[in-house]
């Protein structure tokens, strides 16, 4: 009966102690993890690390254009010149510049053969020239033209019976949109399979021609 | 069962007075070898009447801890939570043992 006794103390008093250590260690925030959990968590401390050096960049550019504003506050002379370079952004931005660089030339005309259908699936609508032009700004053009009239962000495409009005002014088919920017993805916007310009051409049958080429000229905006 | 309750409360005054800490990855451990020597002692308070071998008593648990910490080892360096297992099979003893120590202490199985 003793030897039972002491078995039984020594092992309560054992586990007391465990157990107390337990409690007192400062594992709460212990979790047991295994391999696959270590691989999702250090790929999460990647992207945040990733962003954290995004921000970073961020700051130093703001940083940069911080100095210079202020100092120009001392020098009148840099002021204007830094004035100056700002116009000529907004303007090539606005529109109000020349553009040459890489791009496409895009010939949309009616469709010409005989066929049995409506007249108004054979010819270019306003609709159409719209779509184009959106897909051609999201494929990154930097500057589009429509038959020598430039595309602003406030021009308009409306159907004015046979013609289309683009910048107030009237222009017939056929229409030749000229686009620069990165030739093969402005082609992609055009010729890939299931995009409008796509349709148009195979359901429809409207006449579109695109070409590749590295020196487009784009006039600026003429009022 | 009066022996077992004032060693618990010695022990567990002693754990917490004594301030030694260990890395976390052992905590695992502990827990595994408190669970190990818990089923031994419901074990042995089941079994009272009978008369115990305290150094064959000491290598079965020994052999018991090892094996278990073997396990979770292993399990821990494989990916898998082998020491589940542990957990469950000793944590159904524990129960079964509890089970039938209560029941004895309120004469269960009289007809009153």
């Amino acid at each position: 009966m003793t030897k039972n006794r002491i078995l039984i103390t020594t092992l309560a008093v054992i586990i007391g102690f465990l157990a107390g250590l337990q409690i007192m260690n400062d594992s709460k925030s212990y979790a047991f993890i295994n391999v696959n959990s270590v691989a999702v968590f250090s790929n999460e401390l990647n992207a945040i690390n990733n962003e954290i050096e995004g921000l970073r960049s961020i700051i130093i550019l703001t940083s940069r254009d911080l100095n210079r504003y202020q100092l120009s506050e001392f020098n009148s002379d840099y002021i204007a010149g830094y004035l100056e370079e700002e116009i000529d952004r907004v303007k090539a931005i606005a529109g109000y510049t020349n553009v040459r660089g890489e791009g496409v030339l895009i010939k949309l005309s009616d469709n010409e053969s005989i066929t049995q259908g409506n007249i108004n699936y054979d010819l270019v609508h306003d609709v159409d020239i719209a779509m184009i032009i959106n897909d051609l700004i999201n494929s990154g053009a930097e500057a589009i033209s429509i038959n020598g009239k430039r595309i602003l962000a406030k021009t308009e495409v409306v159907c004015v019976g046979p013609l289309i009005k683009i910048n107030g002014e009237g222009v017939g088919a056929p229409f030749i949109i000229k686009a620069i920017g990165n030739k093969d993805l402005l082609s992609a916007a055009i010729n890939a399979p299931n995009t409008y310009a796509y349709n148009l051409k195979n359901a429809y049958g409207l006449e579109i021609e695109t070409m590749k080429s590295d020196f487009i000229l784009i006039p600026k905006y003429n009022d | 069962m009066i022996f077992a309750i004032i060693g618990l409360a010695m022990g567990v005054l002693l754990g917490l007075t004594l301030s030694f800490s260990y890395s976390a990855t052992f905590t695992i451990y502990v827990t595994l070898i408190i669970l190990i020597l818990l089923q031994s002692l419901l074990r042995i308070i089941k079994n009272e009447s009978m008369e115990f071998n305290i150094y064959k008593e000491a290598i079965l648990i020994t052999s018991e801890i090892l094996f278990a910490c073997l396990l979770a080892f292993i399990g821990e360096k494989l990916g898998i939570s082998l020491y589940l297992a542990i957990v469950l099979s000793f944590g159904l003893k524990i129960f079964n043992d509890f089970n039938l120590i209560v029941k004895k202490l309120i004469k269960y199985d009289k007809i009153s």
